[in-house]
């Protein structure tokens, strides 16, 4: 089993049900990608610094940033309010169950729509290429009326498709 | 293109090539330098902030011609965190540029059985660059294509066949022509990666920071990628080094 995979099932048996996005999340879905040993997670329930704290997800201060890391010594970015302004009650209501391994084990991951959107919206160097994995592994898995509600506007749902259908090839 | 012409030189005849390829793209790098960041961009949308429609189509075809754009069905990408690096840097990255873009993927169960096999099997030297190398010197980034560079493009891509390979886009096997300079490894690597964009880019920051010494010279990046990098790297590599 993949590092960052086997840390994100420690995390939630640390902090109980979250949601995995960015990176560990494309690769949940697709099986192949390029992730560093960070994990991105939504909290399903609000999770205080004391809570954190007491199990061991301390803040240390790198760089001039506040930067908190799992017991293991793994970086976490929690999401408490939205995810590239996706609302985070969609991003739950929208996650999926992924299975782990052959012994039944699963973790809630943000559904491929979500992630589309979110990567679209970040735009950052290494998006482009998230983006064109879920589109070649995932891209008749698509539900797109569901993704038509995490967008915008029209506008930025026919930009999606549009991406979408060139990084397929 | 020039990969004929450019493959494995010594350093005058590589350096005369390399400023006539740059030439050719010179006056449109700030056409490319000038789009907001976007995973793509429209034609349309191109044509009427700079230029006509066939402008905007000669410009694309020349910096495709170089590997820093591509384009099809009215819409492009360019490889942004290439297209940045100032003038010195982007000549050295010309021969990589020019190595991706007659790169040819294969694959055969489209998973790590295939680039365990071609570790394994393949029968002449290779050189390995990009995902697997950046790995083996910064572990900053889980790998996924296997890229390597072969002396004799054919005889590997044939071996690959005769072993059920078969070429295309989703492969995880690289082959990439040997072009350029590969004296200094760890530079080639790096450069390679600036040339290769997208989440190589971090890769390429991740070498700086830890190989920066090994580097005669170096990539501009802009600051909250540094600080990411920096962030997410296994704390006892940094401190390592």
């Amino acid at each position: 089993m993949n590092d960052l995979v086997r840390e994100a099932l420690n995390i939630v048996e640390d902090l109980g049900e979250v949601v995995f996005i960015g990176a560990v999340a494309v690769m949940l879905h697709t099986k192949i990608n390029r992730e560093s040993a960070d994990l991105d997670f939504a909290v399903v329930q609000d999770l205080t610094d004391k809570f954190l704290e007491e199990k061991e997800y301390f803040q240390f201060e790198e760089n001039g940033k506040l930067v908190r890391r799992t017991p293991r010594g793994y970086k976490v970015d929690i999401y408490t309010r939205d995810v590239s302004r996706i609302p985070l009650a969609d991003v739950i209501r929208t996650a999926v169950d992924i299975q782990i391994g052959k012994k039944g084990k699963t973790l809630k991951v943000a559904s491929i729509e979500t992630l589309i959107v979110a990567k679209h919206r970040a735009a950052r160097f290494q998006d482009a290429d998230d983006l064109r994995t879920m589109a070649r592994k995932k891209f008749n898995h698509i539900d797109w009326e569901l993704l038509e509600t995490l967008t915008d506007s029209n506008v930025e749902f026919s930009t999606i498709q549009q991406e979408m259908n060139y990084y397929r090839i | 293109m020039q990969n004929q012409e450019i493959r494995v030189l010594d350093d005058g005849q590589l350096h005369k090539i390399v400023e006539s390829i740059y030439n050719q793209i010179d006056s449109i790098i700030p056409f490319a330098q000038g789009f907001s960041a976007k995973p793509l961009y429209s034609i349309k949308n191109a044509k009427s902030e700079t230029a006509s429609t066939r402008t905007v189509y000669r410009r694309l075809h020349d910096l495709n011609s170089v590997g820093l754009a591509n384009f099809r069905r009215g819409v492009f990408e360019i490889k942004r965190g290439a297209i940045l690096q100032p003038a010195p840097v982007l000549k050295k990255l010309i021969p990589s540029l020019i190595a991706l873009k007659n790169g040819r993927r294969f694959g055969r169960y489209y998973n790590e059985l295939d680039i365990n096999f071609a570790k394994k099997q393949l029968p002449e030297k290779f050189l390995t660059t990009l995902d697997y190398a950046a790995w083996e010197l910064t572990k900053f980034q889980t790998p996924s294509d296997f890229f390597i560079y072969v002396n004799d493009m054919d005889k590997a891509s044939e071996f690959l066949k005769n072993n059920k390979f078969s070429e295309g886009n989703s492969g995880h096997v690289v082959l990439l022509p040997k072009i350029g300079n590969f004296i200094n490894e760890v530079e080639r690597v790096y450069l390679d990666c600036i040339a290769n964009d997208g989440r190589s880019l971090l890769d390429a920051i991740a070498l700086e920071l830890l190989y920066g010494d090994y580097l005669s010279v170096k990539g501009q990046f802009p600051i909250e990628y540094v600080k990411k990098v920096q962030e997410d790297m296994p704390k006892a590599r940094l401190v390592h080094e």
